[in-house]
């Protein structure tokens, strides 16, 4: 696992870049796909034809940029990864010494980040059981995730701000994976929570996890 | 005639159980081997277990009802040390207790991590499958609200926590912890994986209660 130390204006300067680069075509498939995820179509069931359709392009042009549609939906969730991934490291590369609003503030963007791309970021689990590229870019999203937070934890100790009996790594796991599948499973497990709520519940468990214990 | 019709049933029943945790067998077998989703339909399993496909189909509608009833299955029994563990009165509760709990569901789960897994894949595009998969989960998280609801108006688990919020989000960590932190995870591992998890249950719940207990640690 290599650390992340991507900052917040690094991560929006790859994300301007690859918008630079895309081409408005690119673009109008991405807009059509997003348009087809949102209106609750799972993604095994769109097809290349729907696609062209909703983005009003030829056919032959989709092949020209993709070689299917899979490779088009791995193109939007890396969009998706880096702004989510953006939003991590602003919260993992603050001191830990930070205050319980800055962290709510923090785990906010984090929410928020992961909600804006939510239909993606579930297609891509959808189809990271049989499409081997996708489960690796998940499977580095997460790791990615999880060598931020651990990081962060590990400087906190070493300031002695945070808890040493804190097991940096493997916390980190359970936080990012609860983090995750939450983030998923929420909106139907609890479907009256609001934003809000999400985000100070969040914050309640992260701050008497690893900050509340030794100040 | 009714109780000859009571014991065919039984039997169905129970032939029922032996075909489904025969092919679940199975199923882990082949995921093992390295197959995957794509890779798994009704005349893979029903050759492999030399069974006739009819055969399958006389217990199973389709292949999403057999997952639905292996899931059952798997679940079942993690859900009852789930309950088992969050009736206990939380001013009782002990870091070893819970401890102990939480080793018991990644045990439990780690034999079948590789068709969990694979059960999450399936639901993510099968909605009736994800809405069986959403049941026991909403009921794990029941337990574990009431459980913080009690503690709170005992003063012994922190007061400042939604009950149903924070239940769902523990509850999702044991969900993954279950088939993705403790997938392939050596004995030892998983025993200090279940040390954080304890902790991050712990930490959240109790640690910053009013009233305090003695120190896990």
């Amino acid at each position: 696992l290599r650390p992340v130390r991507l900052t917040a204006a690094e991560s929006a300067h790859t994300v301007a870049a690859a918008g630079e680069v895309e081409r408005k075509v690119d673009a109008a498939m991405g807009a059509a796909l997003c348009r087809l995820l949102a209106d609750g179509t799972a993604f095994t069931e769109i097809s290349v034809d729907q696609i062209v359709r909703e983005a009003g392009i030829a056919r032959s042009t989709f092949y020209v940029y993709f070689e299917d549609k899979a490779q088009l939906l791995r193109s939007l969730s890396e969009i998706a990864i880096a702004e989510i991934l953006a939003a991590v490291t602003s919260w993992t590369s603050a001191p830990a010494t930070l205050k319980r609003e800055s962290l709510q503030c923090r785990v906010g963007e984090v929410v928020r980040a992961y909600v804006r791309h939510g239909t993606v970021m579930a297609a891509v689990m959808e189809i990271s059981s049989y499409d081997r590229p996708a489960a690796m870019q998940f499977t580095h999203f997460l790791a990615d995730a999880i060598a931020a937070l651990e990081a962060h934890i590990r400087s906190g100790q070493a300031a002695g701000v945070l808890s040493p009996q804190i097991d940096a790594h493997r916390m980190a796991e359970w936080l990012v994976g609860m983090t995750e599948r939450g983030l998923s499973r929420l909106p139907r497990v609890v479907t009256t929570a609001t934003p809000e709520a999400i985000v100070t519940s969040l914050t309640a468990i992260i701050w008497n996890v690893l900050y509340r214990g030794h100040r | 005639m009714a109780s000859h019709t009571r014991r065919s049933s039984d039997v169905r029943a129970r032939r029922r159980i032996e075909v489904r945790d025969r092919l679940a067998a199975i199923v882990e077998e082949l995921l093992d081997d390295g197959a995957t989703l794509t890779d798994i339909n009704v005349d893979v399993l029903a050759t492999r277990a030399g069974i006739a496909r009819s055969t399958f189909y006389r217990y199973f509608t389709d292949l999403t009802e057999f997952y639905q009833a292996a899931h059952d299955h798997i679940i079942g029994d993690l859900e009852s040390v789930v309950e088992r563990c969050f009736a206990t009165d939380p001013a009782l509760m002990t870091f070893e207790m819970l401890h102990t709990a939480i080793l018991d569901l990644l045990t439990g789960s780690g034999p079948h991590a590789a068709l969990l897994a694979m059960l999450y894949d399936v639901a993510a595009s099968n909605s009736e499958l994800a809405e069986e998969i959403l049941i026991p989960i909403a009921r794990n998280r029941a337990h574990l609200e009431q459980h913080i609801v009690t503690g709170q108006s005992t003063g012994v688990v922190d007061p400042d926590l939604d009950p149903r919020l924070t239940a769902a989000w523990l509850i999702a960590a044991i969900e993954v912890g279950g088939h993705r932190i403790t997938r392939h995870a050596s004995p030892l591992e998983l025993r200090m994986q279940a040390t954080a998890c304890t902790q991050l249950f712990w930490s959240t719940l109790y640690e910053h209660a009013p009233l305090q207990r003695e120190s896990p640690h």
